[in-house]
């Protein structure tokens, strides 16, 4: 028998960037977010770049967890109910996942590429400080 | 039945979790309340020594 979650309250300020709030069951669950994370001395941004493809995080494949022993699992639910009256949660982000009630599979991926761009002179006098 | 093979019994009892607070869910994480059989979460995170890019302001690869 599946238990069902029993949540009274659920405050949530902001969702984003691929993430999932899902009340009731699923099957599967894949949230998947490729990020290109710049920072730059200068706010100067062409409108049109950004190819994750000449980066290679985003290609590389991501080694999958083997499972080499054969486990029989067997589960007894007493109680029907998972009860949490309140939750309160101030962000989900880049492939988050707020789930209340049951799933099957839970397969989130994030690759994040971090690039910071700086001028010549700023970098020299951070370099030259203690 | 095989002996090799691993026996897994769980008794899920009554549970009552008041109150929870979380600052954030980020970067392929999951918060669930509830059941499940298989998590998987994988987050590659790359900002090696190159990533920091001195010079003049070159623009990415357009899309």
């Amino acid at each position: 028998m599946t238990r069902t979650a029993l949540v009274a309250q659920l405050r949530i300020i902001t969702i984003e960037d691929g993430s999932i709030l899902q009340v009731g069951d699923t099957v599967q669950t894949v949230p998947v977010s490729n990020v290109l994370a710049v920072q730059r001395e200068l706010p100067r941004y062409a409108g049109n770049e950004g190819a994750l493809s000449a980066f290679p995080v985003f290609a590389q494949e991501i080694p999958a967890v083997i499972v080499k022993e054969a486990v029989s699992l067997s589960i007894r639910n007493d109680d029907p109910y998972i009860r949490v009256p309140f939750i309160e949660i101030t962000g989900v982000s880049t492939s988050g996942i707020v789930h209340l009630g049951n799933t099957g599979t839970i397969a989130a991926q994030v690759r994040t590429k971090h690039i910071r761009q700086m001028t010549r002179e700023t970098a020299e006098a951070q370099s030259a400080s203690p | 039945m095989n002996d090799d093979q691993i026996q897994m019994h769980v008794v899920n009892q009554s549970i009552v979790v008041g109150r929870v607070r979380i600052l954030g869910v980020g970067s392929s994480s999951v918060f669930q309340v509830g059941d499940t059989e298989t998590i998987t979460c994988s987050s590659i995170f790359d900002t090696p020594p190159e990533s920091l890019i001195v010079g003049p302001l070159v623009p990415f690869a357009p899309e």
